[in-house]
């Protein structure tokens, strides 16, 4: 049996393909090209504490001088070339397929909150209240809209323009400055407020049913702090909350090095490490496998009198996730037992818009997590997009920073008609219901180099494979259009403003 | 000089059909190319006059599809010509005169595109 022969492992045919960037490391290395770092023994002893080993150091250094591999863009994915758009009977089976089907199934839902608010408040950090630019004159205008208004009035009941900043921002206040994300006041509700994170469980009790899992990743040092915290708020509620929570770990930061590709080192001679982005977090996803996996970023998430929509939607992706985890599942059982026909591989073919392959090919490429994301019309928003990529048979989501200026490559990127609100739903499962290994099917190469400045100190810093991006490369990847009113992030305090933010 | 020099060179065609004539989106483009096509082709000189032919092919690849999206048809022809000599090591005699004809035209290029960028700002 050719299929059988597949499933000795999780072998991938992608996985060659996606390491053959380190395979080149590899060789420069033994050309003795590749970068090796006079490790000292304070080295040795940070990269110890950070649980880094030296070849990975190394290896990262390597990527700074031989740069990333942009992303190989072939076109824009569009409404039937790589996005469904579903009818009104589409939009109907699928939350039907999600009510009666995911009552058997393991349901999650993954948020990555690692992030604190600094951001979300950076107009404010150095603004001057006399001569106020157009974000923060909004802000002082509309001061008594924002859901923490009241907790500031009980504080200062009349504040001036600096006390509502000040008060915001610094400990003697809320704090926010430094606050997680997820712990700023986002929503107003008659005779209180909500944190992000709250209302986070009131949208997954809205599709979960009784038993709500949710699983945060959260800023180091907080885990306890916002763990007491949500376990309090989700007490005595008719819904059954299981919460979970986890770090970005630090053996995954990446070093930072100076223009010239040389590490960094502060007054004391140490390495530099920083956050290696949210493609870190693919070990936090990979330690919690599950059916359905629903994930959605800490600030996209709307005041409870306008969720109808969101609820809508969250039941349609998973219910196409259902469909196809199963016609895939019932697949590799099938070529497993010997028994495909061929019908059933044509049909899957077909579905998944599949290429000339044998089943046994087949096979080995649908061995893989599955992942049904949700894409929305391109409306100027920044961030990634959908597209296909050179050599992978399903659809990508591409960062801009992963692709190269070559002027046929930018033409690709401004055709896009839609982009990543980050809103997808995934089985991390196999057809055994064994959990896939995530790390196989990273593209290690999808990273790519930011600049930052250190203490006014230009750096180049190392972005992991994105999430949603380079570490999900590998996985089977459908793309389903879906309304822009259901992503409603909060980038910036006046985004809570917004109508999807405020009471209806 | 050639008489043909004195037309227009390259045929926005392909760009305005995929931008439907958005005039912003192709001034990026042509921007993109004048950033970028230049440095290719004057590192092609440099490579001629070092007679170091072989380093030709991976810059007329880089070169190759900007000057596909600009309708620069004569010069596509030359630079795919350049690509695979050099690539393949074959008629080598002949690529310090392909290039210095690829450099000519793309003088010419430049300041037709710059004419057309400033025209168009100032509309």
């Amino acid at each position: 049996m050719e299929g059988r022969f597949f499933f000795a492992h999780h072998s991938r045919t992608f996985k060659s393909r996606a390491s053959s960037h380190f395979a080149t490391l590899y060789r420069s290395y033994l050309a003795g090209k590749i970068h090796t770092l006079e490790h000292t023994t304070t080295d040795r002893d940070q990269l110890k504490e950070k649980g880094i080993s030296e070849e990975n150091l190394n290896r990262q250094l390597s990527i700074f001088i031989d740069g990333c591999r942009p992303a190989a863009l072939t076109r824009a994915c569009t409404i039937d070339d790589g996005i469904f758009r579903l009818s009104e009977a589409e939009i109907t089976d699928y939350s039907t397929k999600f009510a009666s089907g995911s009552q058997n199934l393991k349901v999650l839902k993954f948020v990555p909150a690692s992030g604190a608010a600094s951001r979300m408040f950076k107009h404010l950090h150095q603004c001057d209240t006399s001569n106020p630019d157009i974000l923060t004159q909004e802000f002082l205008d509309r001061f008594y809209e924002m859901p923490f208004a009241k907790d500031i009035q009980a504080m200062q009941a009349n504040p001036s323009d600096d006390q509502m900043v000040e008060l915001t921002l610094e400990q003697s206040g809320l704090g926010y400055a430094t606050a997680p994300k997820g712990m700023v006041l986002f929503h107003r509700y008659d005779g209180q407020a909500k944190t992000a994170f709250e209302e986070h469980l009131s949208e997954g009790a809205q599709y979960m049913g009784n038993k709500v899992c949710i699983h945060f990743t959260v800023p180091e040092g907080k885990e306890a702090e916002i763990g007491d915290f949500l376990r309090l708020r989700s007490a005595n509620k008719d819904q059954v909350y299981d919460l979970s929570f986890s770090t970005q770990r630090s053996s995954t930061d990446t070093v930072a090095v100076t223009m010239d590709n040389q590490p960094y080192r502060d007054d004391f001679g140490k390495l530099l490490f920083r956050p290696g982005g949210h493609g870190a977090l693919i070990h936090n996803l990979n330690k919690n496998p599950a059916d359905l996996i629903f994930i959605k970023n800490i600030d996209n998430v709307v005041h409870e009198s306008r969720i109808e929509e969101t609820v809508l939607w969250k039941q349609v992706l998973g219910g196409a996730l259902i469909k196809y985890r199963k016609l895939i599942h019932d697949f590799l059982r099938a070529v497993e037992s010997d028994k495909v026909s061929s019908e059933q591989a044509n049909s899957l073919r077909n579905e998944l818009g599949l290429g000339e392959m044998s089943q046994a090919e087949m096979a080995q490429l649908l061995q893989a997590p599955i992942r049904v994301c949700g894409m929305v019309k391109n409306e100027g928003e920044p961030g990634g997009g959908p597209f296909w990529v050179k050599g992978n048979p399903f659809p990508q989501v591409v960062e801009s920073a992963q692709v190269s200026n070559a002027i046929d490559q930018q033409v690709i990127v401004a055709q896009a008609s839609h982009f990543n609100p980050t809103d997808l739903v995934c089985c991390t499962l196999d057809h055994r219901g064994i959990a896939y290994d995530l790390l196989e099917f990273i593209d290690h190469s999808a990273c790519f180099i930011s600049e930052k400045s250190i203490a006014g100190t230009a750096v180049k810093a190392l972005e992991l494979p994105g999430l949603w991006n380079g570490a999900m490369a590998n996985w089977i990847s459908i793309f389903i259009e879906v309304p822009v009113n259901t992503f409603n992030p909060v980038k910036t305090v006046n985004d809570l403003l917004r109508p999807m933010h405020q009471p209806k | 000089m050639s008489a043909q020099f004195n037309d227009q060179l390259f045929d926005l065609s392909y760009l305005n059909q995929i931008f439907q004539g958005n005039k912003d989106m192709v001034n990026d483009i042509i921007k993109l190319f004048l950033d970028q096509v230049p440095e290719y082709i004057g590192e092609m000189v440099d490579c001629v006059e070092r007679n170091d032919l072989l380093r030709l092919h991976p810059l007329a690849h880089k070169a190759k599809s900007s000057i596909a999206m600009l309708g620069l048809k004569n010069m596509e022809i030359n630079i795919l010509q350049i690509e695979q000599d050099s690539k393949h090591n074959r008629n080598m005699e002949a690529l310090p005169n392909l290039v210095n004809q690829v450099k000519d035209e793309c003088d010419i290029v430049y300041d037709q595109l710059r004419t057309l960028l400033s025209t168009s700002n100032a509309a």
